[in-house]
């Protein structure tokens, strides 16, 4: 296999407020190739945003990175000045957020915006950027781009500025997009518009994606590969494949069994919430919610068992539990 | 604020009391120690007026207490009696100014606090109905609200007065004629927000009666941003008072008054008596600086955007 | 009793912008803008069963929203009839009407702004149902604490602020609140979009639950197929505010006749062990201030004829219950039903 484009690794972010400490992300490690899909599968507060915002060194006080490393291309991205990360943000990297509002600047119009950000990061007369600004508002489906470049964001309905604000993610071609949720307010049909953007993109660039979501039969069809998180922690990683057909943690096989797939006569139901993050897990962090658990869990924190790309966090994973 | 009459759990509804004032002073203290320290001023400025006859000399308005022989004698000067030292001085009459100054607090307070109260009521009941009836009750109601607001506020204040005549209750009344259309432009354009909220829609699915959704549930997550345009009219209807008063035009020419004190001191300016005019004037002015402070800095508080 | 508890008939709700004294003066005088006119609902009937569920699917702006409100009456119809237990609310009494509408109950998408942000829980829950007396007050908190418990809150809410609990606890305040009143009819309005999946799973199975144990019909309106497929009888599925196709949950989901239908289950997302490529519909959703002619979806249709651009296809049986507003395959159809 190639070299990775980004390599994470033990990675860590804490949240300071009065004297108290959150560990949002808890050690995470993983690797991104060229042209990949990676699937960043979690409910809602168990870090998987702002994972993705570590990855780009986005975090503002009281957030920040408190360990591990970064690193794209050779360089680490959390202990770059804000120099250097200003030329890989929205040129190497670009990040979609779920609200597309945040992205836009509601006084320019979306060709300003759009070619500056292709002026911002290359040496282009300003007819080639206009030019690419209009290929790649063709490529998010958006009709008529070269009139709509002097139409201002609110003039755009929700699907369609997020549309502009992924074709501006694909401007520079970028080596590595960072989506977090960003098509969960949007149509089924327009989710698959994009999906399928995506997806060429990744085929035909190398670009490599990392796609944030709580919606794993939306990650099934795109990702290549999928990581669960749960409290801060990767809990399960593998081929998309593998953790859908065959899925080791409890809680994955839990994420799954809610959702509302043809044929299914009930929903699994996962009681209780997300542990507090404030302190240190003396065992499994999922044990609390999980059906499976015996005393062993609540008193050994689990280590990644299992193959480097595929592997659970669980003392007792399903599969093996299966065979034996 | 116990605004519902449903039971609740007593220790609760005890905990939000207490709360409110401490928090109030805990959000003042984060802004700035400068606005805390106006609150201070300002809560002081009112317990110093309600408890005037309590720690002054004298009662400047009571002829029999006063010595007219004692007239115009510089601060710190003891009085004719030797039973008390004039702290800021007396004026032309021989009225302590400092005993003058808290009497007349009491009366621009109570006027301008029991104007901007009924304004505050009859300007968001306005807004309200104006909100959730739409229609012509809102045509009628704001445009009744955009005449006023085209005039000032001190004119349509002074003609009302000029009708009416002075007077401590023709004062409350032309103040709340004058203020009520600013709390309801702003209930109305609150109430606006609510209205397309959802819990407003299920309230009006469930049909609850009309009083009781306007009054529950609008009122009450309609009140923080007329919270802060009550300080800020407050301080407004402080200073039309002293206008007024310094006018002829307010309070009756024997009632004590800030703006009455201020106009007898400004005829003794050239007389040398400065002082007669600069310690009335100096206690409006704080009155006034720090109510707006206050308010200024509610209102930051209270809109997340301002927040920063 | 008859079957049928609510039904609309050719209902439409034209939405007019509301722009002025100027504007409308003007416009008398013939030289301002034309009125703009959206149609939010196009002549749609339906008929909601007694102890059935309903659902409404459709991308956004296709009015299923609109629809949910009429058919609550929190929006009055600009034309055609809403029927509770076979009379026309619009017609009847004052206090005969405002009984019926306050039998029909909804659950808002939104569990953050659905809920009054100053009142307790257990008000919330049992306002409603004090107000009309249908508890005594001196009951409130027994039936608050009972109501919260068919949805599976805990008594110890019923004095706490909404801001103090999760999405899924406030939605399930929301549903208790709707409950509380013994609703005839209860639409919910995307109740579980705003969810998290295991949230929405617990709030669909408390659904499931509450609909075996109680008598309500529901109308369930979602942009999700595969939740209305798990929880609706019978789905409509609307298009610019027509009906395009409605049938059995079963039929209409092995069998979708409509282009549109078959469109917006290919995109539906599913889980499965392997990639898929997206197929996206073609085309843009057209503005519902100018529709396109004849069928609304031509534009986009794989399968569009000149005649589907000049006339409207009306809604056709293609079965038990199965109807369809689609030109295409016209003969094959008949000749299903004539066996």
């Amino acid at each position: 296999m190639a070299e990775p484009i980004l390599a994470v690794s033990g990675l860590c972010t804490e949240v300071v407020s009065d004297e108290k400490i959150a560990r949002i992300v808890r050690d995470v490690s993983f690797d991104l190739y060229p042209g990949e899909i990676l699937g960043v599968v979690g409910e809602s507060g168990c870090g998987k945003s702002m994972m993705g915002f570590a990855l780009l060194n986005l975090l503002d006080p009281p957030a920040r990175v408190a360990s591990g490393s970064v690193s794209f291309a050779g360089k680490d991205i959390t202990r770059l000045p804000a120099e250097a990360l200003r030329t890989i943000r929205g040129n190497r990297i670009a990040m979609i957020f779920q609200d597309p509002m945040v992205s836009l600047n509601p006084v320019l119009t979306i060709g300003e915006q759009m070619m500056e950000a292709v002026l911002a990061h290359q040496k282009v007369s300003r007819s080639v950027a206009k030019a690419r600004t209009i290929e790649a508002l063709e490529m998010v489906g958006i009709p008529k781009p070269a009139e709509r470049l002097k139409a201002y964001p609110h003039e755009f309905s929700g699907g369609m500025r997020q549309r502009v604000v992924i074709a501006t993610a694909f401007l520079n071609k970028p080596d590595i997009i960072i989506a977090d949720e960003p098509t969960t307010a949007l149509d089924v049909t327009i989710q698959a518009q994009i999906l399928a953007e995506v997806q060429k993109m990744a085929a035909q660039n190398g670009t490599a994606v990392i796609w944030i979501s709580h919606d794993m039969s939306l990650l099934s069809g795109l990702a290549d590969r999928v990581m669960v998180m749960y409290a801060g922690q990767i809990v399960e990683s593998g081929s998309t494949a593998s953790i859908i057909e065959q899925p080791n943690h409890p809680y994955t096989r839990a994420l799954m069994g809610a959702i509302p797939v043809p044929g299914r006569e009930k929903l699994e139901i996962l009681r209780g919430f997300p542990p507090n993050l404030l302190g240190e897990f003396t065992g499994c962090a999922f044990a609390p919610r999980c059906p499976l658990a015996r005393d062993h869990c609540d008193l050994e924190r689990p280590e990644a068992r299992g193959p480097e790309l595929t592997h659970a966090r669980c003392h007792y994973p399903l599969q093996e539990g299966a065979h034996s | 604020m116990s605004l519902s009459k449903t039971r609740k759990s007593p220790v609760a509804g005890e905990q939000e009391k207490v709360s409110f004032l401490s928090s109030l002073f805990d959000l003042l203290r984060r802004q700035s120690v400068f606005s805390l320290l106006c609150l201070v001023i300002f809560l002081l400025l009112i317990l110093a007026a309600i408890s005037a006859p309590l720690i002054t000399p004298q009662n400047p308005y009571d002829n029999a207490q006063v010595d007219f022989f004692d007239a115009n004698l510089a601060p710190g000067s003891m009085s004719g009696d030797g039973r008390f030292v004039y702290l800021l001085g007396s004026d032309a009459l021989g009225r302590d100014l400092y005993s003058a100054i808290l009497y007349g607090l009491r009366t621009s307070l109570s006027i301008s606090g029991i104007a901007a109260l009924l304004a505050l009521a009859i300007g968001t009941l306005a807004g309200l109905a104006a909100a959730y009836f739409r229609g012509m009750t809102d045509t009628l109601i704001m445009r009744a609200v955009d005449i006023k607001l085209g005039f000032p506020t001190i004119l349509v204040a002074m003609v009302i007065m000029s009708i009416f005549g002075a007077g401590y209750f023709n004062l409350v009344i032309a103040l709340v004629l004058a203020q009520w259309p600013y709390y309801a432009r702003t209930a109305r354009s609150v109430a606006l927000v609510q209205m397309g909220q959802e819990y407003i829609e299920a309230a009006r699915c469930l049909e609850l009666p009309v009083h009781r959704l306007i009054l529950v549930h609008l009122l009450p997550n309609s009140l923080p941003p007329l919270l802060v345009v009550f300080t800020l009219q407050l301080a407004h209807a402080a200073a039309i008072e002293a206008s007024l008063s310094f006018l002829g035009l307010g309070v009756s020419i024997e009632a004590p008054s800030l703006g009455l004190l201020i106009a007898n001191g400004s005829k003794e300016i050239l007389s040398g008596h400065a002082w007669q005019l600069i310690y009335p004037g100096l206690a409006l002015v704080l009155l006034i600086f720090t109510v707006n402070i206050v308010g200024d800095r509610l209102r930051r508080i209270l809109n997340p955007k301002e927040r920063g | 009793m008859s079957t049928t508890l609510l039904e609309l008939c050719d209902v439409s709700r034209v939405f007019t912008r509301n722009d002025g004294a100027f504007d409308s003066l003007a416009r008398r005088l013939g030289v301002g803008r034309p009125l703009e006119n959206l149609v939010a609902v196009d002549n749609v009937s339906m008929v909601v069963n007694r102890g059935e569920t309903v659902g409404i699917v459709g991308e956004s702006g296709c009015g299923k929203s609109t629809l949910g409100r009429v058919a609550v009456q929190l929006l009055a119809p600009s034309s055609g009839k809403v029927l509770f237990e076979g009379k026309d609310i619009a017609t009847l009494p004052v206090e005969e009407a405002r009984r019926a509408r306050f039998k029909l109950q909804m659950v808002f998408q939104n569990p953050y702004t659905s809920l009054n942000p100053r009142r307790r829980v257990g008000e919330t829950v049992i306002e409603a149902a004090v107000s009309h007396g249908l508890v005594a007050k001196a009951d409130a908190r027994d039936a608050a604490i009972k109501a919260m418990g068919r949805v599976g809150l805990k008594p110890d809410f019923i004095d706490r602020f909404p801001h103090a609990l999760s999405g899924g606890q406030r939605q399930r305040v929301g549903i208790a609140r709707a409950l509380a009143v013994d609703p005839a009819c209860v639409v919910f309005d995307e109740a579980v979009a705003a969810l998290d999946v295991s949230i929405q799973a617990q709030i669909l199975e408390l659904l499931v639950e509450l609909r075996q144990n109680a008598s309500f019909a529901s109308v369930f309106i979602s942009h999700d197929l595969n939740v209305v497929r798990y929880i609706a009888d019978r789905v409509v599925i609307l298009y610019l505010g027509r009906v395009v196709e409605t049938a059995s949950t079963a039929t209409l989901f092995e069998k979708p006749h409509h282009p549109y239908s078959q469109a917006l289950m290919a995109e539906a997302p599913e889980l499965k062990a392997q990639k898929r490529i997206f197929t996206p519909i073609v085309g843009e959703l057209p503005s519902p201030l100018s529709p396109p002619s004849g069928c609304q979806f031509h534009p986009r249709c794989p399968h569009a004829m000149p005649r589907c651009k000049t006339e409207q296809p009306a809604l056709r049986q293609l079965g038990d219950g199965h109807f369809s507003a689609c030109h295409l395959d016209m003969g094959q159809a008949d000749e299903k039903h004539a066996k």
